[in-house]
């Protein structure tokens, strides 16, 4: 009998973990923030990026976290994966989160930050030819979200929906 | 620990500020503080993590985080001599995670440092159950943090 040792691995806000099978990946409370999973169903590997914005351009200083913006996150996402062994052709994406939390009459850019997260992921994916086969993004609602590589689920806890699995 | 855990369910009020130093306000209420300022206010017992609940209610909390973060932010204004002004506020109940994520958005487009002033308020009456009802997290913007530094006589490396 095989005997599995799941373990949970936690993902911060504006970090990055890679995992595989039988390990599941979570984070917690994403708001305006994008959950990416970019995994592999045949190897059993992902990584899950926890993206806060949309464009390191954004950046108004040199020394940039990397994780924290969807084009260097995605960017490193996919070089960490083939370095695994994992190719590009295999390579498959589910998105979460992108939500308006608070609602105001004036136009904020800021406060439109979940849309344009959400936007900026989509763009990236597909200038690596990566689909998307499934995702929950945008309304006002926060979610916490967790990546099963075995069977390639991805299970959305909401505060009034309780869970989902996409 | 922001606010009792990432996927605490909290009632948030914020607001931006505008003038001199921008940056952003949070009133943050534990589930039970909520429901208990709401019944305190309205007279009706409310469910806040039910997606429909009260019109009254919500209306109530967000005005009470109208006020408080009103009064918080003239006594700070006062203080070190910085004209803010407060935007509409808005509500959100949500996890703490996800409501606080958006007010360090603007911050975190400089760094991956916040400075979180965080207050407690206590009230003297008793007629509330809970000592602490509520959390203050001031957000001031990248360059606000250095205005208010110098107001408060802080030296800047």
């Amino acid at each position: 009998m095989k005997i599995d040792h799941k373990k949970v691995i936690k993902v911060g806000m504006a970090e990055w973990k890679l995992i595989e099978s039988p390990n599941t990946i979570r984070t917690s409370g994403l708001g305006s923030c994008v959950g990416v999973v970019v995994y592999d169903q045949w190897r059993k590997k992902a990584v899950l990026a926890h993206i806060m914005l949309p464009d390191s351009t954004m950046a108004r200083h040199k020394q940039i976290n990397r994780a924290k913006f969807a084009d260097t996150a995605i960017e490193d996402v996919v070089a960490v994966l083939l370095t695994k062994g994992c190719s590009i052709q295999n390579m498959k994406a589910k998105i979460a989160g992108g939500a308006q939390m608070f609602s105001f009459s004036s136009a904020n850019d800021i406060m439109k930050i979940g849309p344009r997260n959400a936007e900026a992921v989509k763009n990236i994916l597909r200038k690596y030819h990566i689909p998307v086969t499934a995702e929950d993004i945008g309304g006002n609602k926060g979610r916490t979200i967790e990546f099963d590589p075995e069977f390639s689920t991805l299970h959305i806890r909401t505060v009034n929906q309780g869970e989902a699995v996409i | 620990m922001l606010a009792g855990g990432e996927e605490t369910i909290v009632a948030a009020t914020f607001l931006r500020i505008t003038g001199e130093a921008p940056g952003s306000i949070f009133l943050i209420l534990q589930k039970e503080e909520a429901e208990e300022l709401s019944y305190y206010l309205t007279g009706k017992k409310v469910d806040i993590a039910e997606g429909t609940f009260d019109e009254l209610a919500g209306s109530a909390l967000q005005e009470l985080g109208n006020i408080l973060a009103g009064s918080y932010l003239s006594a700070l204004s006062d203080f070190t001599s910085i004209n803010m002004q407060p935007s509409v506020p808005s509500l959100a109940v949500d996890m703490a995670g996800a409501v606080m994520s958006s007010g360090l958005i603007e911050i975190s487009q400089a760094g991956d440092y916040a400075i979180v002033i965080d207050t407690i308020m206590e009230e003297n009456e008793g007629n509330l159950s809970s000592a602490a009802t509520g959390q203050f997290f001031l957000f001031p913007d990248p360059d606000a943090f250095i205005k208010i530094f110098e107001a408060l006589g802080v030296e800047l490396p």
